[in-house]
This record gives structure tokens, sequence and C-alpha cells, in this order.
């Protein structure tokens, strides 16, 4: 019998939402957190149900949730994250110095490797890490010690790290996205980083082509070829070959190469999935329609998918975390939208 | 003792029904107020004061016996504030977002 568990987040709360036949029936559980934004939340690939979730309020701030029953029963991690370190000043939106200043965490990524190890991506962008299943939190400081770090630039939402990916088979490997700075690399599970931006273009900036400044908007890599690396950028869809060293374009006929979202196929690794937007200004897809793009190529040559999908009027957006491929075969595609669809 | 009225979202977030009653050990001040609530419901820890600034969040105020004591530094003393022989001290979240 085939079971998918999805994870929801959203701006009301959390669902947990469970097929235990096939994805022909759901069970809905939720809202959790109901009035707080869940700002990520996510499961041990080591142990389904053990889940966290990142509980997010403009007017009591972070809490973080744990729960080792699939949701049924949750508790309050630590929500204490301290930079390491004397506070050190990033470019704000107008070009001013700003102290990094904890908001909110993005992404929790529990580790390919060890049940009780967690990754947490926050803003001001850095990441930390949990050895104790998120009791406590201690940074991996050498990211936002980075001699490029000063001249990181909040994008729209923040200064955020929205993305944490381990390479499956090498638990050294981890690779980040923060926007609007660009994504970073580590070979030394996080000790030390570099930028891996080689090959992005940023129209928005003075210079093009310069080394952090890149609004990455999503990360993606199927565990089959951790080598290859897909990205939304703000505009561009980009691939790399070499584990980010170098990346070039593969939007190729999209209608848009403006987006949030990519995800790779959970059986094949040259398949690729995008929802393409009109542009940053517009955050509504084109023509109003709801269009998935899916390539089997590993990009450039890309089919709209849209049986199903609204074809006029939507004016949803859907963001960087809210698209995802279940394990089975072939595999389930499930997004959601600004709109409050699944 | 004290009263201490909490904004729904920290009730639920604590499983609180209605009003707490806290004995607060020393001085009490702000500071004293939210240490007890944390130590008592740990899930609350940093939702009222800003764990990193020990700022009052922005969207948050504080009363005590009915008197706005929200930009009262937090480890000053509540005592000129207090009316009552069991005090009540309000902690609400800003009406905002309409």
């Amino acid at each position: 019998m085939t079971e998918v568990r999805l994870l929801i987040g959203t701006k009301k709360g959390a669902f947990i939402i469970d097929s235990a036949n096939g994805r022909s029936q759901w069970q809905i559980q939720g809202p959790l957190f109901g009035g707080w934004e869940i700002y990520h939340i996510n499961a041990s690939p080591l142990n389904k149900n053990l889940i966290y979730a990142s509980q997010f309020n403009g007017w009591f701030g972070q809490v973080l949730q744990r729960s080792f029953d699939a949701g049924k029963t949750w508790e309050a991690v630590s929500n204490s994250f301290n930079y390491s370190g004397e506070p050190k000043p990033h470019l704000w939106y107008d070009g001013s110095f700003h102290l990094w200043e904890f908001a909110k965490v993005w992404n929790l990524s529990p580790s390919l490797f060890d049940e009780k190890t967690v990754f947490a991506g926050i803003e001001d962008a850095a990441i930390f890490v949990s050895h104790d299943a998120g009791e406590s939190w201690g940074e991996l400081h050498g990211l936002r010690e980075h001699s490029t770090a000063g001249s990181w630039q909040p994008g729209a939402g923040g200064l955020c790290l929205h993305t944490v990916i381990q390479d499956p088979t090498n638990s050294n490997r981890i690779y980040v996205g923060i926007s609007a700075a660009g994504a970073f690399k580590s070979d030394d599970a996080g000790l030390n980083w570099k930028p891996i931006n080689k090959g992005l273009r940023a129209d928005y900036l003075p210079d093009d082509d310069v080394e952090v400044g890149h609004c990455v908007h999503r990360l993606a890599l199927h565990r089959s070829k951790p080598e290859v690396l897909f990205m939304q950028k703000h505009w561009d869809v980009m691939r790399s070959d070499d584990a980010g060293e170098n990346w070039y374009e593969i939007s190729g006929n999209l209608p848009s190469d403006f987006g949030f979202a990519i995800a790779v196929d959970y059986n094949n690794p040259e398949t690729v999935y995008v929802i393409p937007i009109k542009s940053d200004s517009e955050h509504f897809p084109p023509d109003h329609q709801l269009r998935v793009y899916r390539s089997q190529s590993g990009g450039y040559d890309w089919q709209p998918i849209s049986k199903g999908l609204p074809q006029s009027h939507f004016y949803g957006n859907v963001l960087r975390g809210a698209l995802s491929s279940d394990q089975c075969d072939p595999c389930g595609i499930y997004f959601g939208s600004t709109t409050g669809e699944i | 003792m004290i009263q201490i009225r909490l904004p729904q979202h920290l009730r639920d977030l604590a499983n609180i029904s209605g009003e707490l009653t806290l004995e607060i050990s020393g001085e009490l001040t702000l500071a004293a107020i939210v240490n007890t609530i944390e130590v008592e419901f740990p899930m609350l820890r940093g939702t009222i004061l800003n764990p990193t600034t020990q700022s009052r969040r922005a969207f948050i105020r504080f009363f005590a016996d009915g008197q706005d004591i929200s930009n009262m530094p937090i480890n000053e003393s509540l005592k000129e504030y207090i009316r009552h022989a069991t005090p009540r001290i309000d902690i609400l979240g800003a009406i905002a977002g309409g």
C-alpha cells in the first residue's frame, strides 16, 4: 500500500495530509497552530514521524515546534538563535549598513545522515545546526563570516537563507541559497563556505557578473545525480553539472523565466518542474493561466501541463517552498498557491 | 500573587484557559513577570520580549491594574502602579491587520 504524507505550511497554520491508499483518498489534519504563519514544516528522512515546524507571528516572533508522533502532539523546542561573535553589518535596502538581526526561521532541514541533526536557515541569513533534535542551536558561522558577507543585501522578503540542501552521497557537502546574496557551498560539513555563482547574471545590478548579490530563489537536486544542481533564480532557470562551480541557463522556451519554485522528479534526474510567474512586479502566471512546466531533458525544452489547473483569471503565485514531489512511481507533483489551493 | 492575562495566541500556544495566577519572587518588575511566565511555560520563551534585545515586542503592550506601563524599563519596580492586593497584569496584543 502506497503511503504519502504532505506537510503544508500556510499563513494560517500547518496541515498534515495523509493518503494510505495510493493518493486516492486523503485525511487532513489541521489547521495546526491556527493563526500562526508556518514558514516551513519538514520531516526527518530517517524518521517520518519526526516533524519540525517553524511557527512565526508578527506579534510574538519565532517559535519552533517538534513532533515525534507525526503531528499528533507537539512540543516547543529552542527558538534561541544567537549569532556567533560580535554583531556585524550587512547592506540594507538603501545601501546603508544594518547589523545582523534574527527575524525568523525560513528553513528546517533534518539531516539525511543523523536522525537528531537538523539544520535551520534563518533571516538575517545564517545557517544553524542542532544535534539534539532542536533542543539547542549553534551557528555554522563560517558562512556569515565569509569575506563577502558585508555586501549581502536583503531581497523583498528579507535577507533570508531559505534553502538548505545536503548532498545525499557526501555528508560533508551542503548547499544553501540566500536572497539576495546567492548560492553557497560547504565541503566540510558547514565549517567553511564559498559562493558558487559563476555563470549567474544579475541584470538588476550595475555589475551583472558579481560574485554575490544574486537573488537565488530555490535550488534542487536529484539523489542519483547530486553533482547536477537546478536553480530558479529571480529571473532565469539555471543548471550546473559540476556541483555549482559553473552555471548555465536552461530557461529555453519558458513563457517567463521568473519564478520561485523548482523541483526534480523523484524517479528521473533529468525531469524538472517549474511554475513560471510573469515578472518580479506581477506575481501571477503569464496570461493568468496556471501552468506547471516540465522538462524531460534536464532543461531548455519545456512543456506546459495545465490539465486540471485554472486557465483563466488566476492571479496567485507559487512560492519557493511550495512545489515538491512524492516518492511514488510515477511520482506525484504537488504545489500550493498564495491563493490557498493545493 | 498576581493575575496575568495573556493574548489568545499565547494562551493557545501554552494551552492555558483563562487568566494565570503566578507567584513572583522578589521585586515585581516586567522582567520578573515575563521570566516567571517563561519558566512556567517554556513554549512562550521569546514571544513577549525579544530574546536578543530584551525589549518589548512592538505589537505587545503591558498594563498594571489598568495603567499603561508598556514603556517602563523592564527591570524597574511596578510598586507605584499597583492598586490591588492581587495585582492584575494585562499583556495585550495590538489589534492590527484589519
